[in-house]
């Protein structure tokens, strides 16, 4: 995120990047778009922060956009524009084409039941005082009216069986504290769906959950967009598991979208310097003789103490490729391939294979199956 | 492994442990006794309702300079055990077997941690073991300025004079990069990452032999967690002391450490060194673990984790705890004694794990049900998952 | 290196699970000595002025029955005007109980109804509700009720009540105000509106239950307040001297001298019996506290285990090995002493001394291998 003073200008629109095509609009129609959405808060009266910065995106049924960035970038915050749960401060966002209207309770509602947001800790989610049954029960009459009397008990299962917790009628009367991490988050999954929706957004689903059941929740969660042809978003900062799961990856930094493209191909060759960063830094099982146990080089370190400009792009402190064309203005996302941009000055530098083009990749299918 | 000699000043005050020299390094001390030995140690959390094992008939060893990383999920029992090794758990938590000894390079004869007074303890912590907690934002003490932790940390251990101690603090945060400037800062106003040095400048004030660190990255970012990592192995090399490293993060730990424990419910499964554990894993849990960290080199592999949820300590089942989710599981397993067994296969005769029945190379038996110590029949372990009838949970009892 | 452990014996044995202890059984100590101590007041009151042996206020005019110590006919004495003191404290309970238990929900509904809106509205709200709660607790309380009382035309119960609620509530309303503010910033009540619930289902069934022992707590809190307040402002003559509360006889026996005259029987009942209610209240709300927060009763009290009792900053104990069965008191001590524990184990020792003053815990046998 970047802070301006006020008296100070304020940041240069960047171009919105109409014509790249996502790699996720191969599996279905648009379901969500954001449009160059920003959002700023003020926190002092001369100090505004600006947490995200004219992003787009668009979400498709049948695929997960996999939203990759640090804690600070922004991502949390993109979540709850694109929930509803904050307004925007510009930008818009279409749900099947239509603008968003959230402006009563009833438009908010059926908002909600068509977006549904699914949070990161399991452990803070559910209330401590209610029941699952009563969780499950709530969204079902909210947005179904249902939920009541022996029908909506066995509509109450029926999710608990699509969330894989059964036997399910074990699980009704049980309070939150009597649940496992994993058992929450799967009934945090189940409230979403009772509402019926066609996009959801999952904020960090498994970082908080024991590492050896994440990817069995991924792959629950792979199940649950085909079954129900789900547009998802998948936030994480985690971007070996945006590989494996997401069709399309975007890399988030300081609040702007710095790259976005196919998740294989984003990984693999990674265009913008700080994609590459996150790349170079993520643990190598594979990698065993590497920099750390032999000693390291500390490159790229953020000097101490550097704030973030207002202008120019906001990786050029810790960029290598970094020069006063940087530092001065902040770069668009600049069309690499039919599918893929990158928000860099010096992409002939940085990653010049990507421009010349790399062997395309063959077609990959979701996580585990 | 031999022990750095290093500029180790010999610092003021010190002498006041049973046993210890008043002079010499590493005169007469063997390089391949082990800095600290834990055998046979267990924990139980002695609750009204019943005693939970929270750590059972555990053995390490530790070298002087090396870096053991500990792996294991919640409910592993591997804060426990770091804690409860330097006599740091509170009631109801309590010691019910074993041993921790101790023999830094500085002490002529070693020290039974567990039959130390609370004042010896207190010579012992921090000067010989020191730790660097899990969450830094939670150890350090928000209403005080860096620099005043820090002098707390002297002031407590050294005897130095009051410019000494000062200009000691500032060396302290040279030593992890962070300029000096900083000591003025309150905690809050630092980043994960600086907080996170400062509880390492912590821990080295007083030149520990041992530093156990718990999850010391868990909460940062990569990017960061990288070069706070760089950062220990730097100073390990310089100042000479081994590392205990807890962590979730096994795929951490094979770049990180030379030789890795992989513990599970309160009991240990396999010890090996880096290149073993990852090549040539033994227990079904590392194999299953191994196989949960989506890799970003090298081709898209079919990724499956651990089917099943940690268990319930309270009723901890006989046998192997991890028989439930084990793909390879048989009622035999009951029975397992979980004592440690060298690896028959491995070139490495230091290689040991707890299953007598798996080794590196055993191909998964699928169709093989797997009996869980409810007696449900857990088949569906053995296929992969989403495949078939999906009931992968099972209620906690 | 190899060791060989020995099998597993039995798990640990659970004595019972928690749902099997009855509630009652769970409460701690002092909470059941207050319940048990409130209740019997409550019995009191409830029953107490239909079995006044006499009128309270009748007055004997017969002198040999003036100021008379307890005796069969009255078992607490008489006052001054022949006045059955017994009488007077069973009314008395029965009107003290009444007016605190009214104010206490008066003013602790206040405190809910401003501090809930203040924490969940915030913004300028908050400040104002804020600025009216400081300025209530500034003003000192005692002062304030004398000169209201003073000035109002009619001292009766209502009077009374009002002035003691109006005076009662901002504390309640701060702290409740505090906890509605942690509880709203848990991603449970962001979760709650996600389902699409509206404001106020949020603060009456996710936020508000959350609080209640919080809420109980403030209850008996201000319940305590009301009696103290109301029985000095009695005591100083600022109430109906004409009904019988526990404060009027106070301040009857105070103002016939009762005291200087040795009439004990006079005032003592009535002051115990304050104190006494008080007391109850007192060790009702610890008990309420430590049982919507576990951790208080674990943080500062020491623990027993294993027969010897621990401080929380004692190092973590060490049970030692069961002794052998009896033998000559040298076989005893040293079986218990650390070098034949090392000897077992075959490691050299070290020359650490043993903890003076603490012998060695005795083992639990079934638990314990």
């Amino acid at each position: 995120m970047s802070i301006t003073h006020s008296g100070a200008q304020p940041p240069v629109p960047r171009t919105p990047d109409a014509d790249i095509v996502s790699a996720a609009a191969a599996r279905g129609p648009l379901a969500m778009e954001a449009v160059s959405i920003s959002k700023d808060f003020r926190l002092t009266r001369t100090q505004t922060l600006h947490a995200v910065r004219e992003v787009s995106l668009g979400l498709y049924r049948g695929a997960v956009v996999a939203l990759v960035g640090e804690s600070g970038s922004g991502k949390s915050t993109v979540a709850r524009l694109l929930a509803g749960q904050e307004p925007l401060t510009r930008g818009s966002i279409l749900l099947d084409g239509a603008p968003v209207d959230i402006s009563s309770l009833q438009a908010f509602r059926r908002y909600k039941s068509e977006v549904q947001l699914v949070f990161q800790d399991p452990f803070s989610s559910l209330n401590p005082v209610h029941t699952v049954s009563y969780h499950l029960e709530r969204p079902l009459r909210l947005h179904q009216a249902s939920g009541q009397g022996r029908a909506g008990k066995r509509e109450i299962e029926e999710l608990l069986k699509r969330v894989r917790l059964t036997p399910a009628e074990q699980y009704l009367p049980k309070y939150p504290y009597e649940l496992s991490g994993g058992q929450r988050q799967r009934v945090s999954f189940a409230r979403a769906l009772a509402a019926r929706p066609s996009v959801l957004l999952a904020d960090e689903p498994v970082s908080m959950l024991d590492v050896s059941i994440r990817l069995e929740m991924l792959s629950l969660l792979d199940d649950l967009r085909r079954d129900f042809q789900l547009a998802m978003l998948y936030i994480t900062h985690d971007i070996a598991s945006a590989r494996y799961f997401a069709d399309e990856v975007l890399v988030m930094y300081a609040g702007q979208i710095v790259e976005r493209g196919p998740a294989e191909e984003v990984t693999q060759h990674p265009a913008h310097p700080y994609t590459q960063l996150l790349v170079a830094s993520a643990p190598d099982p594979d990698n065993l003789g590497s920099t750390l146990r032999a000693g390291a080089k500390r490159e790229t370190r953020a000097p101490e103490g550097a704030s973030l400009t207002a202008t120019g792009c906001p990786f050029s402190p810790r960029c290598p490729f970094a020069d006063d064309h940087c530092r001065q203005e902040d770069p668009a996302l600049l069309r690499v391939s039919p599918t893929r941009a990158a928000a860099c000055w010096h992409l002939d530098i940085a990653a010049p294979e990507v421009l010349a083009g790399a062997p395309s990749l063959p077609d990959h299918g979701g996580v585990g199956t | 492994m031999s022990a750095a000699s290093g500029d180790r000043a010999l610092s003021p005050g010190h002498g006041q442990l049973p046993g210890s020299v008043e002079a010499g390094l590493s005169a007469g001390r063997s390089a391949t006794e082990p800095v600290l030995a834990i055998r046979d140690f267990s924990v139980v959390y002695r609750t009204e309702h019943g005693d939970v094992r929270a750590v059972d008939h555990f053995n390490l060893d530790l070298y002087p300079g090396e870096v053991v990383g500990l792996a294991g999920e919640s409910g592993s029992g591997k804060s426990t055990l770091a804690y409860g090794a330097c006599r740091l758990l509170r009631a109801p938590a309590l010691i019910t077997s074993g041993s921790v000894h101790y023999q830094g390079r500085r002490m002529a004869t070693p020290v039974e941690i567990l039959q130390l007074r609370s004042d010896q303890l207190k010579h012992l912590r921090w000067r010989e073991i020191a730790i660097v907690f899990q969450s830094a934002m939670n150890a350090l003490n928000p209403v005080l300025s860096v620099r005043d932790q820090l002098l707390d940390v002297i002031h407590a251990h050294l005897q130095l004079s009051r410019s000494e101690a000062q200009e000691k603090a500032a060396s302290l945060l040279d030593l992890v990069g962070i300029p000096r400037t900083r000591l003025r800062s309150f905690p809050h106003e630092l980043s994960g990452g600086m907080r996170q040095r400062v509880m390492i400048a912590m821990a080295l004030a007083t030149d520990p032999e041992v530093v156990i660190m718990d999850e010391p990255t868990t909460a940062l970012d990569v990017v960061v967690q990288r070069d706070i990592l760089a950062q220990i192995v730097e100073l390990k090399e310089r100042l000479g002391f081994a590392i205990l490293f807890i962590t979730h993060d096994l795929s951490l730990l094979l770049e990180l450490a030379d030789r890795i424990a992989v513990m599970y419910a309160g009991q240990l499964l396999e010890i090996g060194t880096a290149r073993e554990i990852q090549h040539e894993p033994s227990h079904p849990y590392t194999k299953g673990l191994l196989n949960s960290f989506p890799s970003l080199r090298g081709p898209r592999r079919e990724l499956a984790g651990i089917p099943g949820s940690p268990p319930d300590m309270r009723t901890p089942p006989p046998g192997c705890p991890f028989l439930p989710r084990c793909a390879y599981g048989t009622d035999d397993c009951t029975h397992v004694d979980m004592s440690l067994l060298k690896v028959a296969t491995s070139a490495d005769p230091e290689h040991v794990t707890a299953c007598p029945f798996v080794l590196p190379g055993t191909p998964i038996r699928s169709g093989v049900a797997a009996r869980s110590v409810t007696g449900t029949d857990t088949s569906a372990l053995a296929s992969a998952p989403g495949e078939g009838e999906p009931s992968h949970e099972e209620l906690t009892p | 290196m190899t060791v060989a452990l020995p099998v597993s014996a039995d798990p640990a044995a659970l004595t019972e699970t928690p749902k099997d202890r009855g509630r009652w059984q769970r409460l701690p100590a002092k909470a059941k000595v207050g319940t048990v101590l409130l209740g019997l007041f409550v019995l009191t009151a409830i029953i107490g002025p239909f079995v006044t042996p006499y009128d309270p206020s009748f007055q004997n005019p017969n002198p040999a029955l003036s100021l008379q110590p307890p005796s069969a006919a009255h078992l607490l004495g008489t006052t001054q005007s022949g006045q059955d003191v017994l009488s007077q404290l069973l009314v008395g309970i029965r009107l003290t109980l009444e007016l605190a238990v009214i104010v206490g929900v008066v003013a602790t509904a206040l405190s809910v109804l401003v501090g809930v809106t203040a924490a969940f509205l915030g913004g300028f709200w908050d400040d104002l509700l804020s600025l009216l709660s400081n300025v209530f607790l500034v003003i000192p309380a005692l002062p304030l009720l004398i000169l209201l009382l003073g000035y109002l035309p009619q001292r009766g119960q209502t009077a009374t009540i009002l002035v003691l609620s109006l005076l009662g509530w901002p504390w309640g309303a701060r702290v409740i105000r505090a906890q509605t503010l942690a509880i709203r910033n848990r991603d449970f009540v962001a979760a709650a509106k996600e389902t699409g619930e509206g404001s106020w289902r949020i603060i009456t069934f996710e936020i508000m239950p959350n609080e209640v022992s919080l809420i109980a707590a403030s209850f008996v809190n201000t319940v305590l307040y009301a009696i103290g307040a109301s029985v000095a402002l009695a005591f100083i003559g600022l109430a109906d001297l004409s009904s019988w509360s526990l404060g009027t006889m106070l301040y009857w026996a105070q103002s016939q001298q009762a005291l200087q005259l040795g009439a004990w029987w006079w005032f003592v009942p009535p002051g115990l019996a304050v104190a006494l209610i008080g007391t109850g209240l007192v060790l009702l709300n610890t008990g309420i506290d430590e049982l919507g927060n576990p951790r208080l009763r674990d943080a500062s009290r020491t623990s027993k285990i294993g027969g010897r009792r621990l401080h929380p900053a004692d190092p973590t104990p060490v049970l030692q090995a069961a002794p052998p069965p009896r033998r000559s008191l040298a076989g005893l001590l040293h079986a218990f002493s650390r070098d034949s524990l090392l000897e077992e184990r075959g490691v050299g020792s070290a020359p650490a001394a043993r903890q003076p003053g603490r012998r060695p815990a005795a083992p639990q046998p079934g638990r314990e291998r």
